[in-house]
């Protein structure tokens, strides 16, 4: 009765999470189906063992356990902090920059900005480029908060963070985690006694975090 | 059974462990080193190593003979290179790379010479027929082709990897070999013709060619058989594919790769390449297209009034574009620099005899310089080029009497002219590569 219960709960939990998209917060897009359909069998199997008559239930402990946090999970569902994410994981890209395609500057992302400036590292070829952005503050150790994006190749636990400097209007204080969307234009200045690209801000507007946050 | 089980986990422990220890102790490694197509300033390179550099380091063990301002860009990988100001360039670049990586490992120190500067290459007037050559370091004229009918067409390959032309009917490639960079102590070279071949099978009507720096080729052809229109696209290093474009007016591919200008009735449209999501911005109005600008997106148009006046106008990403000049000659060329910092244009007023001069522009339109070309003509459908790496100007002009007409070097810095005396119907540069 115990373990069917254990089991349906997981079910629910990762059919819920599919269908309230809490899981875009977690995983790619093209596993979420995957996900559902465990969901379902997980369900299913819960189902079957907590109306049948199933055999005594083993370690009782463990699935008194794994039905808790089941519960924790349904009833107050997690809300991870990009920010801390990012400041425990490596930023590099690896070997993939090259670029294929031609955007124009206003319609890049932020995804495609830090792409270009990483693979074309010349900030003087982008000065004065318009630029149409949103994501994430990311605080910097020893610097400004950039705005930022987690990349993710399957889920959180591989994901790259990216961001891009940003001159803050005079007197704001960005939160941490607080997403923006910010217009301006690309602009120059050095940094370490390096240039680079920063953002120069004309407008910015809170916004909700989007439906989906992770960028492959 | 628990005995293997623990040898086997072991075992691999020790094998990642080992592993681990040996990466951990390898010194890091130049992957690539290439000349960068695009830079802000008179030549880039790009360098890619087996694992992040420590910038500072390598801009403190590396150096460069003779000793040009620099610096290094870059987040530790890949790392760039560039040139600053506007120092020209005047010789080979002997380059030392030396530093440490981000753990304090030091990469082997390596020597290369780097000679960002194009090569000159003109259709010269051999017999009865034409040639094309190329201008060697040393000042000899190197023959790329044999003595050919009339070239009609050429268009370098943006990348330097061959030249395309149209000659006695057919679609010619001419592959080159070129070594812009090479290890210190290997000879210098020009670069080496490979054997010619034709890209159409058809005798053509009319042809004209376009590439972009990734060395991709666009022609708009129409053969004697069809006797229409078609524009036919070779992406770098693959066949031809059919693009079904109309358009009013020759197209060019941007230089940057992606697209292309397409001059319709309404105006230029840009457009994405097949590969891209499907793309078509307008920019209405009675446009053609000049030049490009080494930055990225920004470009000079010629608009043209109802009152016979031209503009010059610079277009920037994001942004209407904005009148440099306007006037009653006509713009027979222009070029700029960087993203428009500066332009020049070759202007023929037939006010006062078809006089032709150049005129330099600052980035808000005001005129810097002019320096009138008396007793040379320019030569029909030659465009004004531009070389960062040694700011200057290339120009086919004819003097007054003369036969044939011959490149000129124009000094970007004062507009002085620097005719040099060989007999060339065009004159264009060569990337290096």
């Amino acid at each position: 009765m115990l373990r069917g219960l254990a089991l349906a709960l997981w079910g629910a939990v990762l059919l819920g999470s599919s269908l309230s998209g809490r899981l875009e917060l977690l995983l790619r897009g093209v596993f979420h189906p995957l996900v559902a359909l465990s969901g379902f069998v997980l369900l299913a199997l819960g189902l079957q063992q907590a109306l049948g008559r199933g055999t005594q239930t083993t370690n009782r402990r463990s699935w008194l356990l794994a039905t808790a946090v089941a519960l924790a999970v349904l009833l107050i569902p997690p809300n991870p902090s990009f920010s801390d994410l990012a400041s425990n994981r490596s930023s590099d890209l690896g070997a993939e920059l090259q670029l294929d395609f031609q955007l124009p500057p206003g319609q890049r992302s932020l995804t495609d900005w830090v792409r270009l400036l990483r693979s074309q590292p010349d900030p003087q070829l982008y000065a004065g480029d318009p630029v149409r952005i949103s994501g994430f503050v990311l605080p910097q150790p020893g610097d400004r908060p950039q705005l930022g994006r987690l990349l993710v190749r399957c889920c959180l636990a591989d994901a790259t963070p990216i961001g891009l400097p940003v001159r803050w209007p005079a007197g704001y204080q960005p939160r941490a985690d607080q997403w923006l969307a910010l217009e301006g234009r690309m602009g120059v200045e050095r940094h370490n006694g390096s240039p680079r690209s920063v953002v120069l801000v004309e407008r910015l507007r809170p916004i909700p975090r989007p439906a989906r946050p992770l960028e492959p | 059974m628990n005995r293997r089980l623990v040898l086997l986990l072991g075992g691999g422990l020790a094998l990642a462990l080992l592993q681990q220890q040996l990466l951990l102790r390898r010194p890091p490694r130049l992957l690539e080193l290439r000349s960068s197509a695009t830079s802000s300033g008179p030549a880039a390179l790009d360098l890619l190593f087996s694992r992040p550099m420590a910038r500072p380091s390598l801009a403190a063990a590396s150096r460069l003979t003779p000793p040009l301002t620099h610096q290094w860009l870059g987040e530790g990988n890949p790392l760039r290179l560039l040139l600053e100001g506007r120092q020209p360039i005047t010789g080979p670049i002997e380059l030392l790379i030396a530093g440490l990586d981000r753990r304090g490992l030091a990469l082997r120190p390596q020597r290369w010479l780097w000679d960002p500067r194009p090569w000159l290459l003109v259709v010269s007037p051999v017999g009865s027929g034409e040639q094309l050559q190329l201008q060697g370091r040393n000042g000899r004229w190197l023959p790329l082709t044999p003595v050919l009918g009339r070239i009609s067409a050429l268009r370098p390959l943006g990348d330097g990897s061959g030249v395309a032309l149209v000659s006695g009917d057919r679609l010619w490639l001419v592959p080159l070999r070129q070594r812009a960079l090479r290890p210190a102590g290997a000879g210098e070279t020009h670069p080496q013709p490979d054997q010619r071949r034709a890209l159409l099978p058809e005798p053509l009507l009319f042809a004209h060619l376009s590439s972009n720096r990734r060395g991709d080729l666009l022609a708009q052809w129409s053969s004697k058989a069809l006797g229409r229109a078609t524009t036919s696209l070779w992406p770098r290093g693959e066949g031809q594919r059919q693009l079904a474009l109309e358009a009013s007016g020759p197209m060019q591919l941007l230089p940057e790769g992606g697209g292309l200008v397409v001059p319709e009735l309404e105006g230029l449209s840009l457009r994405n390449l097949p590969g891209g999501p499907p793309r078509r911005q307008l920019l209405p109005g009675s446009r053609d297209l000049s030049s490009f600008c080494p930055l990225g997106g920004r470009a000079l148009l010629v608009r043209h009034w109802p009152d016979y006046r031209r503009s010059l106008e610079l277009v920037e990403p994001g942004q209407p574009p904005r009148q440099l000049w306007l006037g009653e000659a006509a713009v027979l060329g222009s070029a700029c620099e960087r993203g428009g910092e500066r332009s020049w244009l070759l202007l023929s007023d037939w006010r006062s005899g078809a006089s032709t001069q150049v005129l330099e522009l600052s980035r808000s339109g005001q005129p810097l310089r002019r320096r009138s070309l008396d007793g040379w003509e320019a030569e029909p459908g030659a465009p004004v080029l531009y070389d960062p790496s040694r700011r200057q100007l290339l120009l086919t002009l004819r003097a007054r009497g003369m036969k044939e007409p011959q490149p000129v070097l124009i000094d970007a810095g004062s507009l002085r002219l620097q005719p040099i005396p060989k007999p060339a119907r065009q004159a264009l540069w060569l990337a290096p590569s």
